[in-house]
This record gives C-alpha cells, sequence and structure tokens, in this order.
C-alpha cells in the first residue's frame, strides 16, 4: 500500500487525467450486505463482468470494490408476462421497465486528504456515481511494482499492475489452491520467484512434479518454461531424490538425497499411516520400540525381523509378537525405496538446512518417486530436522539479541492435504509449523488442489490465498473459511476462468481482487535480467555473470 | 436544443397557409381549413404567428362537414367526379376544422418553450406548416409527449405515435430520437405496459414500411459505440 498523503488536489488532477467508463449510479445498499448500483442505459449488461475492479464516488469518500453480482430488474410485472415482441420495443423499454443492477461489496475506502486506504466503515450516499477503476485507482490501492512489490497480474480487462505485498506475505503461511491445469505450479513459481528475488525469505519446495528446479513443460505451448534455479542460478540448489532421472531430464542436481534408517522417526511413520497401511495398534507398537531401542529402533526392527529373532528380542517388551511381525512386514516397504540406506555418507538434511540458514534456495526434485510414500517420507523427514533446527536457532538468535536470524523460511508443499489433512495435522510436524511456526520464522506455502481436505484450523491461519478456479462446491467454501465475507467470495470464484485468472485474497493485498495473471515468461525474463543483471533481452539461456557461483 | 429567435416580420414563418384559427383556448385552437379536404395531417405540427409569439400546436382532431352547423349534408349519389362537373356549389357548403393541442410557444425575439404560452392564439391568426427545423427545436425536449399525453383524447396513443413519427421525419438521426421518445412514452405508460406497447408498435410501423429492420440494428450500433 502506497504510505504517501493523498491530497484532494491530487485526487482531483487524477480524475481529470482520466476518463474510465461510467457504470451506474447506487441506488440502495448496507454495510452488511453490499450496495445495489443501477447501470446506466447506455452500457450493455453483456459488458459487465463479474469481478471487474470498480469505484465509487461518493461525496468525500472513494470506495473500491468489485462487482459480485449483475442482474436484471423490472418495474412492472406486466412487462415479464408479455414481453415485447419486436426489437425495437424491448430497446424502448430497457431503461424505462426493464433495467440492470450490479451488486458491489466496497472493501475500501480511500478520505480525500488522507493517507492511503483504509478497509470499510460506510457506504457510498445515494445515487453516488460507479464507474470503472482507472490505472492510477489500482496503483492507490495496490501499491506501484517495486523490490518488494511483486507484480502478479492485472484486474479483469485492465493493464495496470496488481501488486502483491512480499514482505506481508512472507510473514505467514499462505495457499495457492485451484484445480488441476489451471496453472498453479506457475503461480507458485512467481511467487517464489519474487520472494528469491527481493530476498526476503529462503524458500525450500518439495518438488513432487519436477517443476520447481530447472524448467518444466509448459502443457498449454508445450514450451520449456524455465523454473528457480534457471532464474536465479547458484541461490538455488537442487536436490534430487532420484538423480538418475534428473539427469535424464538434463537436469544436474547439486546434489543427492540421501535417508538413513535412523533419521526415520515415528512421527513420519504416523503421517504415513495410510501408504503403510498401519493400525492403531501399530503405531502404539513402534512408539513403545523406539522408546526401548532409541533412534535405531527401526534399523534394529527389521534386522531382527529378516534375521528371524524377532521373537527373541521382543520377549521382554510388552508388545504382541504378530502384530510386531506384520508391523515390520510393512514397514520393509520404507526400505524398499532406492534413497532410504541403512546408513549415508553424505547427510543431506543438514546439508538442505545450511544452506537455507545461509539464505539460499533449496528444490527437492522427486524425479521418478512420485509416490506419497516417497514423497512425504522425505518432507517429514526434512521438515522436522528444519523445525528443530529453526526453533534452536531462533532462541540463540533471541538470547544474543540477533534480529532477523534465521532468516524467513517458506516451506513448499504440494499436494498438501497428504499432510494437513485433520488427523495429520494435530499429529504431524506440518500442521505444528502451520498453526505455530511464525513465531520461529517458518511459513508454509501450501499448493493443493482439493482445499477442503485440509484441516480447518490449518486453514484459518493461511494468511494470503492466490485462489484458481475450483469446481468442488466443498473446496470453494473451504478455501474461504476464516475470510469475511466469504459467500461474496464464493461468486467470484465460481466465475473465475479456468486458466491464467485468479482471486487474490488476505494479508498480502489490501482488497480480494480477481486478476488476470501475468505472462509467466515474460516474469521469468524479467526476473533472469534481475538476478544476472541486464544483457540477457533476447531470452538466452544460462548466466553470463555467476554472482553467487 | 436547436434554437431560433422568433421574429413576426420573418419570410420563413409565411409558409404554407392551411388555416385560420375560429375558437383558441389556453390548450388547444381549432381552425378551418383554407381548402376543404385539405387539413394539415393528423399528428402534424402547425404553427399560427401573431404579433407577439408564435404558438405551436399538433393536430389532433380533423372533421369534415357543413359550414352550416345546423345543416348536416345529405347523400347525393353521384361519383365525386360527376359531383365536381355537375354541381360545383355542393363544395361551397362543405368546409373542413382541425384542432390543434398547443405544445411550445416562442415569444417575439425569444427561443422555443416546451410548454403553454402564457395566452393562446387570437382568432382569425393563421395556421401555416412548421418547418423541419422547428419541429427539431420544439421536440429536442421531448415535453410534447407529456403534454400530448395529458391531453385526455380518446386516441392519445395515435396521436402521440403520429406526432413521434413526424418529429422523427424531421430529423436524420431519426432512429436515435424514435428510441429516445419511446422511452419517454413507456415512462408515460410506466402503469399502464399494454397502453405503451400500443403506441411503441405504432411508432415502429412507420418505419416498418421502409426499413425499420435496417435502421433499429444501426441505431443499436450507433448507442454502442457512443456508450464506449
Amino acid at each position: 500500500m502506497p504510505s504517501d498523503p493523498v491530497s484532494a488536489e491530487a485526487l482531483a488532477a487524477l480524475e481529470e487525467s482520466l476518463s474510465p467508463r461510467r457504470l451506474g449510479r447506487v441506488i440502495r445498499g448496507s454495510l452488511l450486505e453490499g450496495i445495489e448500483a443501477r447501470l446506466e442505459d447506455e452500457v450493455s449488461v453483456e459488458d459487465v463482468r463479474v469481478g471487474r475492479f470498480v469505484v465509487v464516488e461518493g461525496s468525500r469518500h472513494r470506495f473500491f470494490s468489485t462487482i459480485h453480482d449483475v442482474r436484471l430488474a423490472n418495474t412492472n410485472e406486466d412487462v415479464l408476462l408479455r414481453p415485447p415482441e419486436d426489437d425495437f420495443v424491448a430497446q424502448v423499454l430497457h431503461g424505462t421497465n426493464t433495467y440492470a443492477t450490479v451488486d458491489l461489496r466496497p472493501k475500501l475506502l480511500l478520505e480525500a486528504g488522507e493517507e492511503g486506504a483504509r478497509s470499510v466503515k460506510t457506504i457510498p450516499p445515494h445515487f453516488a456515481r460507479v464507474r470503472e477503476a482507472a490505472d492510477a485507482d489500482v496503483e492507490l490501492v495496490f501499491g506501484s511494482p517495486d523490490d518488494t512489490h511483486l507484480p502478479i497480474g492485472t484486474p479483469l480487462e485492465m493493464t495496470s499492475d496488481v501488486c502483491l505485498d512480499l514482505e506481508r506475505f512472507v510473514e505467514r503461511s499462505n495457499a495457492v489452491f485451484g484445480k488441476t491445469g489451471t496453472g498453479k505450479s506457475f503461480l507458485t513459481r512467481m511467487l517464489l520467484g519474487g520472494v528469491i528475488a527481493a530476498d526476503l525469505a529462503s524458500v525450500l519446495v518439495f518438488d513432487m512434479h519436477n517443476e520447481y528446479g530447472m524448467w518444466s513443460e509448459d502443457e498449454e505451448t508445450k514450451r520449456r518454461a524455465p523454473a528457480l534455479k534457471e532464474m536465479f542460478g547458484q541461490r538455488v540448489l537442487i536436490f534430487s531424490v532420484d538423480p538418475a532421472s534428473s539427469r535424464r531430464r538434463s537436469v544436474t542436481p547439486d546434489f543427492e538425497v540421501q535417508v538413513s534408517l535412523r533419521d526415520i522417526d515415528v512421527g513420519d511413520l504416523r503421517l504415513l499411516r495410510a501408504e503403510l497401511g498401519l493400525s492403531d495398534a501399530q503405531l502404539r507398537d513402534m512408539e513403545t520400540l523406539a522408546e526401548r531401542w532409541g533412534p535405531s529402533w527401526l534399523t534394529e526392527l527389521l534386522r531382527a525381523y529378516e534375521d528371524g529373532t524377532l521373537t527373541d528380542d521382543i520377549g521382554q517388551l510388552l508388545v504382541n509378537e504378530q502384530s510386531v511381525k506384520a508391523l515390520a512386514r510393512n514397514l520393509k516397504k520404507v526400505t524398499r525405496l532406492p534413497f532410504v540406506r541403512e546408513s549415508v555418507t553424505d547427510n543431506s538434511a543438514d546439508r538442505i538446512v545450511e544452506a537455507l540458514l545461509a539464505r539460499r534456495h533449496v528444490v527437492i526434485e522427486f524425479g521418478r518417486q512420485t509416490t506419497f510414500l516417497a514423497y512425504m517420507l522425505v518432507s517429514s523427514i526434512l521438515t522436522r530436522r528444519i523445525h528443530h533446527r529453526w526453533m534452536e536457532e531462533k532462541e540463540k538468535a533471541s538470547a544474543d539479541g540477533r534480529l532477523g536470524h534465521p532468516p524467513q523460511l517458506i516451506i513448499t508443499l504440494e499436494e498438501a492435504h497428504k499432510f494437513l489433512n485433520p488427523e495429520a495435522a494435530n499429529q504431524t510436524i506440518f500442521g505444528t509449523i502451520a498453526r505455530e511456526m511464525r513465531k520461529y520464522n517458518v511459513s508454509l506455502l501450501v499448493v493443493d488442489q482439493r482445499p477442503s481436505g485440509i484441516d480447518e484450523e490449518v486453514r484459518s491461519q493461511l494468511g494470503t490465498r492466490v485462489i484458481a478456479a475450483l469446481d468442488d462446491d466443498r473446496d470453494q467454501g473451504a478455501v474461504l473459511s476464516g475470510v469475511p465475507d466469504a459467500n461474496a467470495l464464493k461468486v467470484l470464484i465460481n466465475n473465475l476462468e479456468s486458466k491464467k485468472q485468479c482471486l487474490l485474497s488476505g494479508y498480502a493485498v489490501p482488497m480480494p481482487l480477481v486478476i488476470e495473471t501475468r505472462d509467466y515468461y515474460g516474469f521469468a525474463k524479467d526476473m533472469k535480467r534481475r538476478s544476472y543483471g541486464g544483457g540477457d533481452e533476447n531470452g538466452s539461456s544460462g548466466p553470463k555473470l555467476d554472482l553467487w557461483g | 436544443m436547436e434554437t431560433q429567435a422568433y421574429s413576426a416580420d420573418r419570410a420563413e414563418y409565411s409558409g404554407e397557409r392551411v388555416g385560420e384559427i375560429v375558437e383558441a383556448s389556453t390548450t388547444r385552437f381549432r381552425a378551418v381549413s383554407v381548402r376543404a379536404f385539405e387539413p394539415p395531417a393528423f399528428g402534424s405540427f402547425v404553427r399560427s404567428v401573431s404579433t407577439d409569439r408564435v404558438t405551436y400546436g399538433v393536430v389532433s382532431h380533423v372533421a369534415h362537414g357543413s359550414t352550416d352547423p345546423s345543416r348536416r349534408a345529405i347523400p347525393l349519389g353521384r361519383t365525386w367526379e360527376e359531383l365536381v362537373a355537375e354541381h360545383p356549389q355542393v363544395f361551397d357548403l362543405l368546409q373542413t376544422e382541425f384542432e390543434a393541442i398547443t405544445v411550445a410557444f416562442c415569444p417575439n425575439g425569444g427561443e422555443v418553450h416546451g410548454f403553454l404560452p402564457p395566452v393562446p392564439p387570437r382568432v382569425h391568426d393563421f395556421v401555416t406548416l412548421c418547418a423541419d427545423h422547428e419541429i427539431r427545436a420544439l421536440t429536442a425536449d421531448l415535453s410534447f409527449v407529456r403534454t400530448l399525453g395529458a391531453s385526455g383524447l380518446p386516441v392519445t396513443g395515435e396521436l402521440l405515435a403520429a406526432a413521434i413519427r413526424g418529429a422523427a421525419a424531421a430529423r436524420e438521426d431519426g432512429r436515435s430520437f424514435l428510441l429516445r421518445a419511446g422511452r419517454e412514452v413507456a415512462d408515460l405508460y410506466r402503469s399502464d405496459y399494454e397502453q405503451a406497447c400500443a403506441v411503441l408498435r405504432r411508432l415502429g410501423m412507420r418505419i416498418a414500411g421502409d426499413d425499420f429492420e435496417r435502421r433499429v440494428p444501426e441505431a443499436v450500433a450507433v448507442r454502442r459505440s457512443s456508450a464506449k
């Protein structure tokens, strides 16, 4: 939001310089239920689109709103009973017997001479004029692009940039929602790219579908869309769970991810409960074993199971032998994952944590290991480690009085409902982060197509939501939980195009707004130019000057 | 609004003389046609020029009859041609009367006002047909629609339709005028949808004869481009 005071003269000058289309006049309204405005007769109802950013000029205030509904109205019931036969009569009756109205929900108001826009506390008077917003209005509300204001798109049918306040964005957990094929990962990459370019946080991405590292295939244009590493060079490290697959896609990972059996915790396995088919009794058994055998419980359990010595070992434990055998059988699935070793030479978890603490960014590619088992196991182990370390660092930092340490961290989770469903959210590390880790400078960026699968408490903690098209009614309802005026916003979600449109709502934007998302390739080019310093006009890939090598 | 200052001696007010006033009141004037059976058209705009002002009216009623109100014409069983040839004196006993509803006036040296003049025109003033530019000026604010609508005549709808068609014909952008005036009519009959439609259909009818179908889409196009 701009912080300069806006003088009355400046407003007047602004007004003069613009000639946006007049839409209508306010005819009724309330703060609770919104404003109804009658459309001018000259404005065709077909030209008015839901989601359009509009301005209502009160006598002292300017109200900013979006169009939530368009409605046909009539003054005389007879018209509806016998609609006019010929076009001429229909045209004449339009504006006298029939007319159209639009429903508005003002969200912000700007008082002449005041500093910045505030949330609405009143409504415009009768017959206040409603007009389409002009580019200057967008700038007034959303600020102009700079280092910490990321232009992310334009309002519907407009050309001026809508900016996301990145400083506010990184402060809280956020989400990108949308059904498949709506460009969620492009949006997410833009958000992360903006954060990286502004150097506001370290970014960790669990990249289940290999889209965030070097490049991804654009399903629509069949082009290679550059991803984070291509945009930011050595500031971004690629860790691969499946290095062979990475190489086949001609991506050279910086490191390979290996997981030692010792690193696997009961909590990780609890998250994988459905994938491993574990019962409640088996979960309890695991806890008993872990308590008894310490960190190497899993190694010992599996070894004993294979050696056939399990019976002797558990003799003294108060667990059921058959149940433990079944448990071991189930847990064998974990050892079959190629990146899980009994012992590892290179501790990837530590490496990743150090990189993130050094304000670098990490993308973990899963290659062909796209089972939820692999994805969730790796994410859980790493996140737990990070959680632990960040708390430690934060405590140390506050003891030393060091501000801004550890760096803000954004953990990006795809298919987040797997981690944050109501059952998992209460027991696993991800729920804890979503709920409490803001204090420790860690936040989540949740990317998901089934928001209704995410725990309600977690959803209500989300700061900024970027919502692309969603079909399912429950999902539409779920994305807006905890948002004021959710029903009105639901209409906007219902009207999103399935591509390149999204609703921005929450902490990092002054008011909810539907936008056409920015062209990704233009964004990528811009980012490359910023990180490699000019000269990359012709879109050639690769750094000319590596500043972070 | 197109304005035209009035001056009694101006040549254009000497237009074709169609009648002479025989009775006048605040709201209407009655005149006898110069020649029997040659009245101004129903719904046409006429004026009466006196020394102080021009009074404008819309022809609302035309009647042919005997010059002597106590003696009605009787059937003669002859064709029109036979009458002209054999009994031309019959025509001297017949006359055409018409009535006009006053809709506007123009004081000497002033502009056209779309409301009633302070005093009616005088008896024996002549009635002449309006020129197109006058029609445009006196119908520009559409006040005549309300005036005619309040006339209380049984044929008010017909009268409105005829007057509006005439006013549209005096304009190059007749179609946009029809739309505007049509809206005024719809507004006038807001509570009587059937009546409004009846008048509106009559507005369309004249144009349906020539190029209504072609002109209305054009009118729509004009509105859209001006809305942008």
